[in-house]
C-alpha cells in the first residue's frame, strides 16, 4: 500500500497547534484536535446554484444582495407578473404582490426598502404603467411618485429614497431621472440613449452598462449630474443582469444568443471572470459588489426560467481539515 | 474518437446543486431540457453527476432533448408579433459537441 512517506519522501509532521504561516499544499497532524489538516490554495471565483424562484419568469427586476435579494414583476406563464419574491441566501419566499403586473420594469434599493418603476403591460403603449412607481417595505408595495416620462426596459440604481431611472424605451431614451422618496426630477442625459442595459451603484455614483439593440458594450458613469464614458465591456450585450457599485460591478448573461459569460468592473475596466452554468437573457440581477451577486430567472431558450445562480469572488487560501472540509 | 464532454439529465433542485468548489474546478453548461454538459473523463464531473443522480445521455440522446426544447421555443417566437420579435432574436439551434 502506498504511504505518504513513500510518495512525498517524508512523514506528515505532528504538531500541537497549527503552523502560523503554512504554505499551500502543506499537510500536518494536529495532536491537540486529533485531526489531519492541510493548506488549500485560492479557490477561483465561481457561480453556484441557488434556490429556484417560485414563479419562473423573464424581463423581471431585482434589487438587494446575495443573501437578501428581491425579485419582482416580469413576464410569466400567465402574462405579466405581479409576483414578488424574497431571497434569504438559500431559498425564495413570496412577498407582497405589486399593485400593477408589469414586465421590463426597473428596480432599486434593498429587500426591505425597494423601488419598482417604469415597465410595460398588455395593450402597450401603456402610459400609466410606463411612469408608475411603487415602494416596498419588506412586506407590501405602495404607490410612489410617478416618473416624469415613460420608461420601459430602463436601468435602475440607488435606493428607495435616492433612486436613479436610466435610459430605456421609448425611442432609446437618453433621459435619467432621480427619485427622492416622493417625486422624480430630471438628471443628466446618457451619452448614448439605449434600452435593456444594466444599472448599479448610487444616485451620485451610478453605473450603466451594456444595452441597445443591436448590443453594445458601452459603460457610462454618473456623478449625480452628468454621465461620462467608462471602460467598454468585452462582450457587447443587452438584456443582461448587473450588480454592484460604480467601482465594483458585475455584468452577466444577456443577448445576442443566451450569454453565460461574466465581466467584472473595477471602476475603469472590465475583466472576464467565471461563467454562469446557465446562459440566459432578460434575467434579473442584484448584489453588493463584483464579488457577490445573484442571477435569477430569464430565458435560455426555455421561455421562462426559475434558475438562480450565486456569484462569489475568489476565496482566499485557507486551512482545511481532512474529512470535514 | 475521444470525447471532450459528457451529458446528463438532472433536475436543478436549487442551493447545493452546483456548489462553489465544483464550479471552480470544472465548467458546467446548463442546456434546455435539464441537460447538463460537463467534461468527459473527469473525476469532478463524474462525482457531480453521481451527486445529482444525473441520468447519463449519449450525445445523440442529449441533442434530441435540447433540439426539442429549442424547436418549441422557435415555434413560440415565430408566433410573436413583429414588435415582440424586435425585442429578442429568434432562438438559434444548439449543436452539442462530442
Amino acid at each position: 500500500m502506498a504511504t505518504y512517506k513513500g510518495i512525498k519522501g517524508f512523514n506528515i509532521q505532528t504538531v500541537s497547534s497549527d503552523p502560523s504561516n503554512p504554505f499551500v499544499g502543506q499537510v500536518w497532524y494536529n495532536s491537540t484536535s486529533a485531526t489531519v489538516k492541510y493548506r488549500d490554495g485560492v479557490t477561483p471565483a465561481a457561480w453556484s446554484s441557488g434556490g429556484a424562484l417560485t414563479t419562473a419568469r423573464t424581463s423581471l427586476a431585482g434589487c438587494g444582495t446575495q443573501t437578501a435579494g428581491l425579485a419582482f414583476g416580469g413576464d410569466d406563464s400567465g402574462g405579466n407578473s405581479d409576483a414578488t419574491e424574497e431571497y434569504n441566501g438559500t431559498a425564495w419566499t413570496n412577498g407582497g404582490n405589486l399593485p400593477l403586473a408589469k414586465f421590463s420594469l426597473s428596480g432599486a434599493g434593498i429587500q426591505t426598502a425597494a423601488l419598482a418603476f417604469g415597465g410595460s403591460a398588455p395593450g402597450t403603449p401603456s402610459p400609466q404603467v410606463n411612469v408608475s412607481t411603487e415602494e416596498y417595505n419588506g412586506s407590501s408595495w405602495t404607490a410612489g411618485g410617478a416618473m416624469s416620462n415613460r420608461m420601459s426596459s430602463g436601468a435602475g440604481a440607488g435606493t428607495q429614497t435616492a433612486g436613479l431611472g436610466i435610459g430605456g424605451n421609448p425611442s432609446n431614451r437618453q433621459a435619467t431621472e432621480e427619485y427622492n422618496g416622493s417625486s422624480w426630477t430630471s438628471g443628466g442625459n446618457l451619452t448614448t440613449g439605449r434600452p435593456s442595459m444594466a444599472g448599479a451603484g448610487t444616485q451620485t455614483a451610478g453605473l450603466a452598462f451594456g444595452g441597445g439593440n443591436p448590443a453594445t458594450g458601452i459603460t457610462e458613469e454618473y456623478n449625480g449630474s452628468s454621465w461620462t464614458n467608462g471602460g467598454t465591456m468585452g462582450t457587447a450585450r443587452y438584456g443582461l443582469g448587473g450588480a454592484g457599485t460604480q467601482t465594483s460591478a458585475l455584468a452577466f448573461g444577456g443577448t445576442p444568443g443566451f450569454l453565460n459569460n461574466t465581466e467584472s468592473y473595477d471602476g475603469s475596466s472590465w475583466t472576464a471572470t467565471a461563467t454562469m452554468a446557465s446562459g440566459r437573457r432578460r434575467l434579473g440581477g442584484c448584489g453588493a459588489s463584483n464579488t457577490s451577486a445573484l442571477a435569477f430567472g430569464g430565458s435560455n431558450p426555455t421561455p421562462l426560467l426559475n434558475i438562480t445562480e450565486e456569484f462569489t469572488g475568489a476565496l482566499p487560501a485557507a486551512t482545511k481539515t481532512v474529512g470535514t472540509d | 474518437m475521444t470525447k471532450t464532454y459528457q451529458y446528463c439529465v438532472a433536475e436543478n433542485w436549487g442551493k447545493g446543486f452546483i456548489d462553489h468548489n465544483e464550479s471552480s474546478r470544472i465548467t458546467f453548461v446548463g442546456l434546455p431540457g435539464n441537460v447538463w454538459q460537463v467534461p468527459a473523463y473527469n473525476k469532478h464531473g463524474n462525482l457531480w453527476i453521481a451527486k445529482v443522480a444525473g441520468s447519463v445521455k449519449t450525445l445523440a440522446e442529449a441533442q434530441a432533448i435540447v433540439s426539442a426544447e429549442v424547436t418549441a421555443s422557435q415555434t413560440a417566437w415565430d408566433a410573436l408579433s413583429d414588435e415582440e420579435k424586435s425585442n429578442n432574436s429568434r432562438p438559434a439551434d444548439i449543436t452539442l459537441e462530442e
